[in-house]
């Protein structure tokens, strides 16, 4: 294990002089065991299972609680706290912590129900806590949260800003964002679930092939330079034009990182020969539309969707990467040899170099070669320089990985991180509290970077039962934690929070997710689900040509004719944005829509003009690209939209309150929308409302309820 | 037509909810009148086009005709100035070059988009502090002109928090945004069910709540959003709210700012300024041409020079122009060659961008790129977004020497420790 000293000074250095390609000598960084690291990941990649443990089943955890790691973290919490003479805050009332285990675990506030049956004020009596002290319903709790599907559902909504949205991709991640979702719900180990993103190569309808989704770019190079900063903390994209200004690696470095995951031949030149369709002659087809009167241009749009697709979607890359990339032709490195144009092999910045098996010698080619940008197969690795990266980057010997991990963890639990920025580490970058953060390391390393395990072990703390400090307390090298940190609830906490006032069963949500987008791969998984893979010259032709037919006589496009007739086009267009939706006078909305899902089942990014939006949903234009600020747009949708939009339903709060009778009518519009009873003051002032007013009251104390600060605060 | 004004009462009832904050304070007021460092500043306002990607110098304001087959389809055209060529999608701001400044020496240390795009609106890199992009510091140092509307507007942000951000000065500070210009303020209709009685109750019941709430936690965030719900209400109230209304200019005027959604965006900030809104922030996106950049400039270049040569022209013709401050800018230009699918990758050591009324000499090109359209050919001319940043705030008036503090007690200035330093002599009254 590393020891958090060196953790500190672990960055991205320039190698040393003395050592083979080891970063941080200096001080020490252990790779012990890297070798073996890799056997196990290898392993791994082999589809040969390492773990001794079955995957969690639903409804519980396996293990007991490991009440040792909590009191491991409380005790270095409390002893940080001694230091500094700064009290712990008041334990939390228990109505505060229900809402906190909610929010935190599964992003949405209890409904009614689930308060009643935590608080045991159910009208029947009836608890499925009863008997039980509060520690022990909240351990309960805990474990339900982390196990229930809407667990998923909300980690999402935080990880699935590792992967920006490339421009003019046509929301193909549709199918990658499902697979990633049921990772988090299976809790597969944040290392093999980055390991297999990196690396999986397989058909994208089958298995974890669609996990090689995550590689898809608009830009290599911001691409690369996400990956670095998200998962490694490393900013270093500046280094891709000239020796990094404000860290310590130069251009070379830079370009040397790239060569394990740049150079891939054309995926063209590695298709299977055993599949019909792979045989086929799209020219011949191109001549054959060309020359029929009855077929109009568009067809030979039909033509492009089976060559792009059956080149690159439905089949197995067979490609690997070459482990060489070349310096550009503007490579002006002041520290580090090279010459423009010349070729580079990869070389990571620090720690035990991969094993990549170069052919001899061990330079690059003469740099006054004529410069092609097609790497030589001479030069190539005999091995896969993908894997050996991804190898590099997610081995438990990489300090860097654990470190961000675990820093992002705590973050997300307790609101501030032991060092902050949280997505960056830097030469100067020192944890608030050196053995917290050496504790949480450990932690992640023995629960094998299971992250529920994790979760488990921090959310049982008492730390995590305190009453929140105030979220203006800002990050300083030798702060404590006398609370988890009070703070506004994100876009997607917000719109779920109003889902379930709409229907509370909005979280139960099940099977197959249907996306309320046009997602550009539904007409591949229907050509691979319908068994066009098998299709040889003749039939081939013979589709298009009817395909091509029939829609000029329908007037429509190839492809839309697919689309519409075939049934291949997804939902493209059937339903416009909740928000615009949601705007029309007359709503007729019966059950739960999947318009009216949970936020992670909606279109990720959302439409500008969506309530997500509005509210700081990353655009995933960047990482870390959500905000929680303020905003007069948010304003106006609650002030003027969300009444009309979300108290409409049955199913929703409003029928639970229509159950109820006197003063207990008001106290449920508290319990679903704050978790909590009305203030004696609170119901006094209510009650004049509902007197004034009549029934209708009930409504204008909701729309109170969930535009007060409070409901938009978690604490 | 969006209308606000009968529901006027219902809104004034709830005015000032924020705990003891008046109406007329709602939109952000400094204290006190800020040290101005110009004393007779000419720009009052500003609007900022950002062009979001990347624009490409080669292709619009610095062709390289010189560099052959770099240029791809690109031809160049001559503007009104002798020796000063233009990429063909930009006729007519060539034509019009009279009227505003051309900063063609810019040149900035990142080329990632996250940095460049904060750079270039805050004048810091990021970091620990949430450093205010111009809008708020303009917001925070001037008074309002027009109490009926928002200080601040960001037109069609890409993301939320780019320029309408407040900063560390808080929500108070951050531009109202608007997501589609042609729909006005989004959700701005009131609910016709509700009458204004029951309305009322609503704003007293829902003070009550934020009061109780506030008193037992008093953080900033909290308190951001009680004086964001004031500035909402004081808006909806707003009698000028025909302002955020585009469908009320004639066909002619859209069609001269082109039926685009930056023509949209410009044209809304032309109405606001005209209604005394003090900054107006548009967005224009997808300008990342690392792919088929032909194709996109054809589409693209000709969108752009049609909706900022319209809002010249009518700035101008109004008299508008001497007031307000008129800049588009870019993160960073793009590299000399084509990128593997006839595009071009980001290029941070040279590129352009514009200035124009405000104080602003017109018919000026400032500085050059080199010849290889990869750097600045004169050191000495070179403008760093920084400068840039200073310079609107040296146009506007405002003391950018000023250190504010942020949440942590630190000092910020809008000149980021002297980094940034005026073009003085772009202007007419230097």
């Amino acid at each position: 294990m590393v020891n958090v000293v060196e953790i500190q000074l672990v960055h991205i250095g320039r190698r040393s002089p003395v050592t083979h390609g080891i970063g941080v000598p200096a001080v020490g960084c252990r790779v012990k065991g890297l070798g073996l690291s890799i056997l196990v990941l290898l392993l791994v990649f082999l589809g040969v299972g390492i773990s001794t443990r079955a995957a969690p089943v639903s409804g519980g955890f396996e293990s007991p609680l490991d009440f040792k790691q909590v009191e491991r973290i409380d005790l270095l919490v409390g002893k940080r706290l001694g230091e500094i003479t700064v009290k712990p805050n008041p334990a939390a009332s228990p109505e505060v912590l229900l809402r906190r285990m909610y929010l935190q675990i599964i992003g949405r506030n209890p409904t009614v129900r689930e308060f009643e049956d935590f608080m045991e004020m159910s009208p029947s009596g009836k608890s499925t806590f009863s008997g039980l002290t509060l520690v022990e319903k909240k351990r309960k709790l805990i474990d339900q949260l982390l196990q229930s599907r809407e667990y998923g559902m909300h980690e999402f909504n935080f990880w699935s800003e590792m992967k920006n949205e490339p421009d003019n991709q046509n929301m193909k991640l549709f199918y990658f964002w499902a697979w990633f979702k049921k990772q988090l719900n299976d809790d597969l180990p944040f290392d093999q679930l980055v390991f297999k993103m990196l690396t999986e190569t397989g058909n994208i309808f089958e298995g974890d092939g669609v996990a090689r989704e995550f590689r898809q770019n608009g830009n290599f190079a911001n691409w690369f330079a996400d990956v670095m900063l998200y998962f490694h903390g490393a900013h270093i994209t500046c280094a891709q034009c000239h020796d990094h200004p404000f860290d310590s690696y130069n251009q070379r470095q830079y370009y040397e990182m790239t060569a394990f995951l740049r150079n891939e031949g054309h995926p063209m030149d590695n298709l299977p020969e055993t599949l019909p369709i792979n045989k086929v002659d799209i020219g011949k087809i191109r001549k054959r539309v060309a020359g029929d009167k009855e077929l109009d241009g568009r067809t030979g749009a039909l033509i492009n969707r089976f060559a792009f697709w059956f080149s690159k979607w439905a089949q197995p890359e067979k490609t690997q990467k070459a482990g060489v990339d070349r310096l550009p032709d503007y490579f002006q490195s002041e520290e580090a040899k090279g010459d423009p144009g010349q070729l580079v092999r990869a070389k990571v910045l620090y720690g035990k170099q991969p094993d990549l098996r170069f052919p001899e010698p061990e330079e690059g080619e003469d740099p006054g070669k004529e410069q092609k940008r097609k790497v030589p197969p001479e030069e190539w690795s005999g091995n896969d320089s993908r894997i050996a990266f991804a190898q590099w980057l997610t081995a438990r010997d990489n300090p860097r990985f654990t470190l961000m991990l675990a820093n992002r963890l705590w973050k997300k639990t307790v609101g501030i991180g032991l060092f902050e920025p949280a997505n960056k580490i830097k030469e100067k970058t020192k944890p608030s509290d050196p053995e917290l953060m050496q504790a949480l390391i450990g932690l992640v390393h023995q629960k094998d970077f299971r992250l529920k395990e994790v979760y488990r072990v921090i959310y049982n703390t008492t730390l995590f039962e305190r009453e929140s400090s105030m979220e203006s307390v800002s990050f300083s090298p030798g702060m404590g934690f006398p609370g988890p940190v009070s703070r506004r609830v994100s876009a997607e906490q917000m719109w779920d929070n109003l889902m379930v006032l709409r229907n509370e069963y909005v979280g139960e949500f099940d099977g197959e997710p249907r996306p309320d987008h046009p997602s550009r791969l539904h007409p591949y998984k229907a050509y691979y689900e319908k068994g066009y893979l098998n299709f040889d010259q003749e039939q081939l032709t013979e589709y298009v040509l009817k395909v091509g037919r029939e829609s000029r006589k329908a007037g429509m496009s190839a492809l839309e004719y697919e689309n519409k007739h075939l049934g291949h086009g997804g939902t493209r267009g059937a339903v416009p944005s909740p928000f615009i939706q949601a705007n029309r006078d007359s709503l007729n909305l019966n059950g739960i829509e999947y318009k009216f899902l949970r936020a992670s089942e909606l279109r990720v990014p959302a439409r500008i003009d969506h309530f997500l939006a509005h509210f700081g949903q990353s655009s995933r234009k960047e990482l870390f690209g959500s905000v929680r600020e303020a905003s007069s747009t948010q304003a106006l949708i609650m002030i003027n939209w969300a009444e009309k939009n979300l108290f409409h339903e049955k199913g929703g709060i409003l029928q639970v309150v229509d159950q109820r009778e006197g003063d207990e009518k008001i106290r449920t519009l508290f319990k679903g929308t704050l978790a909590r009873l009305p203030s004696e003051k609170e119901l006094l002032a209510m009650k004049g409302l509902v007197a004034k007013s009549g029934r209708v009251a009930y409504r204008d104390i909701l729309w109170a309820l969930v535009n007060c600060n409070e409901f938009r605060s978690q604490m | 037509m969006i209308n606000y004004t009968s529901r006027r009462t219902f809104l004034k009832q709830g005015a000032g909810m924020g705990l003891g904050l008046s109406a007329a304070s709602a939109f952000g007021e400094p204290e006190s009148p800020e040290a101005l460092l110009l004393k007779h500043p000419k720009a009052k306002k500003l609007i900022y086009l950002f062009v979001d990607g990347g624009l490409s110098q080669i292709d619009s304001f610095d062709p390289k005709p010189k560099m052959g087959d770099v240029m791809m389809d690109t031809r160049v055209i001559n503007t009104k100035l002798d020796g000063v060529q233009y990429g063909h999608y930009f006729p007519q701001l060539a034509e019009h070059i009279d009227k505003y400044c051309l900063i063609r020496s810019m040149s900035t240390g990142t080329a990632s988009h996250g940095t460049g795009v904060y750079v270039t609106h805050r004048n810091y890199r990021p970091g620990t502090a949430n450093h205010p992009p111009i809008g708020a510091w303009i917001s925070r140092m001037l008074p309002t002109l027009n109490e009926n509307l928002p200080k601040t507007v960001a037109i069609h942000e890409r993301s939320q928090g780019l320029g309408s951000s407040g900063g560390f000065f808080w929500a108070k500070y951050a531009a109202t945004t608007i997501p589609v210009a042609a729909n006005g303020l989004p959700a701005g209709r009131q609910l016709a069910d509700v009458s204004d009685d029951r309305a009322s109750d609503r704003l007293k019941a829902l003070k009550m709540l934020n009061e109780e709430f506030y008193r037992a936690n008093q953080s900033n965030f909290i308190r951001d959003h009680i004086d964001v719900l004031d500035n909402t209400l004081s808006l909806l109230r707003s009698p000028d709210f025909s302002a955020f209304d585009i469908s009320l200019e004639s066909d002619k005027t859209r069609e001269r700012y082109g039926d685009s959604k930056l023509g949209r965006g410009l044209l809304l900030a032309r109405r606001l300024v005209e209604n005394d809104v003090r900054f107006v922030e548009v967005t224009t996106s997808g300008w990342d041409h690392h792919d088929n950049i032909m194709d996109e400039m054809k589409k693209m270049g000709p969108m752009l020079d049609r909706a900022l040569s319209a809002l010249i022209i009518d700035l101008n013709a109004s008299g508008l122009l001497d007031e307000t401050l008129v800049v588009l800018t870019t993160e960073f230009g793009r590299q000399n060659h084509v990128s593997g699918k006839a595009g071009r990758d980001h290029g941070p050591g040279g590129y352009c961008q514009i200035l124009a009324g405000g104080g602003i000499r017109p018919g000026m090109v400032y500085g050059k790129t080199a010849e290889d359209a990869q750097g600045v050919k004169d050191k000495k001319a070179k403008v760093s977004p920084e400068d840039f940043f200073v310079t609107m705030a040296y146009a506007m008036g405002l003391d950018y020497n000023r250190k504010y503090l942020n949440v942590d007690k630190r000092e910020f200035a809008m000149n980021n420790e002297g980094k940034g330093k005026p073009l003085t002599s772009i202007f007419t009254t230097a």
